[in-house]
């Protein structure tokens, strides 16, 4: 993953935003998804993707599907009820964190008189 | 690019030979493995065996066998997306079943120092020993279950791995035939209360092995329904 010590804490909000938007996703159409709307400027390896699906599963935000497609199974996942509400609750601890960075890195500036 | 049943045996064959045997976590890595190499085949128009060595290159720090001896103890071996998975389980299972068995130290030693009828005391002795026993049957038959399945999945691994311990747990608190010994009325209401905290946790960490096997069978029953 591209800068990945900025990214790694927001994997998890990334991948519940997605599946909120998608309904259902499988891992490499998550990957494939976070390339297109980046314009291929982040990149979620697969030793980072499957850990992050794999833990917000054992919390119990995620469910999963499996399906047969094209000779194969395929695992789908889906936000879970308390997976739905957390995905609110991380997105707005997320979208805090970006405006408290955004004033840091780049303050109005004072008006003085 | 859709890649036959033949290609697709090979990525899985791999799979299986890098320890990945468990049902749950080798479809998903054998659908992503097969995904990729599909969209590179179409996109780059080479040969199968190329893109499938390129691919797996990819994958070998998540294939490389490791362990974890704090969360899973020493003996535990398998992939680094296994290990990874289970840890991502246990730490969160650790937390629930010390509170668990916590809150029943807890209530425990409150009802025992409270009401100090021996008529109450056996009837806690019969219910925890009723409660025991049905443990006992439910992790024997989960365990035989697992062992004869013929679908692998992580869960049962760490189940058949850490059930068993339930038998050492009842054997070491004599839970069979006199679990409330170790509460003692000259002792401090705290010194109970850890004592029933100690009693307590094999109750509750058995209880939630058993979720694992509830886990495993749920995984087998959606993949029987595929």
């Amino acid at each position: 993953m591209k800068n990945s010590q900025l990214y790694k804490g927001s994997l998890n909000t990334i991948i519940m935003k997605l599946l909120e938007e998608n309904g259902k996703m499988y891992g490499y159409e998550i990957t494939q998804k976070v390339k297109a709307i980046t314009q291929g400027e982040l990149n979620i390896t697969e030793g980072a993707l499957y850990p992050a699906l794999h833990k917000l599963e054992a919390e119990g935000l995620l469910d999963v599907e499996i399906e047969k497609v094209d000779n194969r199974m395929r695992k789908y996942y889906k936000l879970t009820e308390s997976g739905q509400k957390e995905t609110v609750n991380r997105l707005t601890e997320l979208e805090d964190f970006i405006r408290n960075m955004q004033s840091l890195v780049s303050p109005s500036p004072k008006l003085e008189f | 690019m859709k890649l036959t049943i033949e290609q697709i045996a090979q990525i899985e064959e791999t799979l299986i030979l890098n320890g990945l045997v468990y049902q749950d976590v080798k479809l998903e890595l054998l659908d992503h493995i097969a995904s990729e190499i599909e969209e590179k085949m179409s996109n780059e128009e080479i040969s199968f065996e190329l893109v499938y060595k390129s691919v797996f290159e990819k994958w070998k720090s998540s294939l490389v066998i490791s362990s974890s001896s704090a969360w899973l103890g020493v003996f535990f071996q398998a992939p680094r997306v296994v290990v990874d998975k289970l840890i991502s389980y246990s730490k969160r299972q650790t937390v629930i079943v010390l509170l668990s068995a916590l809150v029943f130290g807890f209530v425990l030693a409150l009802i025992v120092s409270n009401i100090q009828l021996e008529q109450t005391f056996n009837i806690l002795s019969l219910g925890m020993r009723g409660a025991c026993l049905l443990l006992v049957l439910a992790t024997s038959i989960s365990m035989f279950l697992i062992w004869n399945s013929k679908i692998k999945t992580t869960y049962g691994r760490l189940f058949l791995y850490r059930g068993w311990l339930l038998f050492l747990f009842i054997f070491q608190f004599n839970m069979i035939s006199n679990p409330l010994k170790i509460f003692d009325i000259n002792n401090s209401f705290w010194h109970n209360c850890i004592n029933c905290f100690l009693l307590g946790f094999p109750f509750t960490y058995s209880i939630f092995q058993l979720t694992m096997a509830f886990e495993h069978h749920k995984i087998v029953k959606k993949l029987k329904f595929v």
